[in-house]
């Protein structure tokens, strides 16, 4: 066995290296002076940098992380405030609405049903073409899908088997690729 | 990875795993006392690995809040797949070099900060129970390695503290880095190599 590089020894001493190669390395430093020698100075290092003492926490950090945490506003709590505030907001709204038109509070009601109606109709309308334009897009995809396998078939009928083989393989490494790479993206975890 | 007292094992791999797999969901849901015992599993850890990547433990401290601030602000993203402790210290290393990135600075010195009087580091003594004069000669090694790891170039110093100081494996530290297995080991020898040269230097 030729002598240690350093990354070698690393290797040796983290027990990172094959049970194989390892028995080389120890009939090595067996014979090698000045593979021990090395091996020895890099033990030391080792032996020195593990266990490098903690930096002291204070006992209040948990609290004050948690203090700067805003009150969860997904809590059953948080919810029922959100419902109060809203049906407040709304009856408080309306009393204003009344009292400076001098309109009847009947006459409110109806507007303000009408006026939610006329939302929830737009609402509908705006999801109906979005629904549509979806329908339309799958639509055009299915069809581009199959034509161009149709233009797969007529080239593979062209070209030598082995060339399409190549080119299904370079296109399949391709696709692995790109879902590895949006794999990496989006799942895992914070990016910024 | 190091243990939050840093001397006792984590149960198991797994079992902390499913642990901190709860921990989230009940966090998720509001659940703060969720919250704050992941802050206490990973207070000193990440305190360590930011206090040696700042070279300053206040601006450690500060640093660890904000990112247990982002991570609680990002828990809706982690995938349980992942091993957690990882995904945290992503938030963390991303967080340095965001700072890095602001402050500009160039990655190479930072010993000067940690021979700043009391409060720069602030190193406690090891556990074990030596006489006092291996006490004293055992800090002063600890202390020169520290003064030497400052002056190591950002960029391999947290592969070197994620691997030593945090105790990740190498597959995980290419995991919260993004670089191959391979290049990582390479760094992390090429750092000790490097730590060596300068502590043989010190001497």
């Amino acid at each position: 066995m030729n002598c240690l590089r350093p990354a070698d020894i690393y290797l040796y001493l983290e027990n990172g290296m094959d049970p194989a190669a390892a028995r080389e390395a120890d009939e090595h430093l067996a014979l090698c002076p000045g593979c021990r020698s090395a091996f020895e100075e890099r033990r030391a290092l080792m032996d020195s940098i593990t266990g490098l003492p903690d930096f002291e926490v204070p006992p209040d950090l948990a609290a004050k992380v948690l203090a700067r945490i805003p009150p969860d506003r997904s809590s059953r709590f948080g919810r029922l405030a959100a419902f109060i505030i809203g049906l407040s907001s709304f009856f408080f709204g309306g009393l204003a609405y009344v009292i400076l038109t001098g309109q009847s509070l009947t006459g409110f009601l109806i507007d303000a049903v009408r006026s939610a109606w006329d939302v929830m109709r737009d609402a509908s309308l705006v999801f109906i073409k979005f629904a549509k334009l979806t329908v339309l897009g799958l639509d055009l995809l299915i069809r581009f899908i199959g034509e161009i396998g149709k233009g797969l078939a007529r080239f593979g009928v062209l070209i030598r088997p082995e060339i399409y083989a190549a080119c299904l393989l370079l296109f399949l490494v391709l696709a692995a690729l790109l879902v590895a790479g949006l794999r990496r993206m989006f799942l895992h975890g914070e990016k910024s | 990875m190091k243990t939050p007292s840093g001397n006792k094992p984590f149960p198991s791999d797994s079992v902390s795993r499913d642990e901190d797999n709860a921990l989230v969901r009940r966090a998720l849901k509001g659940d703060r006392k969720a919250f704050e015992m992941i802050i206490l599993k990973y207070q000193q850890p990440l305190l360590n690995y930011l206090g040696r990547m700042t070279g300053e433990r206040e601006l450690a401290l500060d640093f660890t809040q904000e990112v247990f601030l982002k991570v609680y602000a990002s828990l809706s993203s982690f995938q349980p797949r992942f091993k957690f402790s990882a995904w945290l210290f992503k938030i963390a290393s991303n967080f340095m070099i965001d700072f890095w990135r602001k402050k500009k600075i160039s990655a190479v010195s930072l010993d000067r900060t940690r021979d700043d009087g009391e409060n720069s580091t602030s190193l406690q003594v090891p556990d074990a129970d030596p006489p006092v004069a291996r006490k004293y000669e055992l800090a002063q090694i600890k202390k020169r390695i520290e003064r030497a790891l400052g002056r190591v170039p950002a960029e391999l110093r947290e592969l070197f503290v994620l691997r030593h100081v945090n105790e990740f494996s190498y597959e995980e530290i290419a995991e919260i880095k993004g670089l191959p297995v391979g290049t990582v080991k390479n760094r992390v020898f090429q750092t000790k190599e490097m730590l060596r040269g300068l502590l043989e230097g010190s001497s």
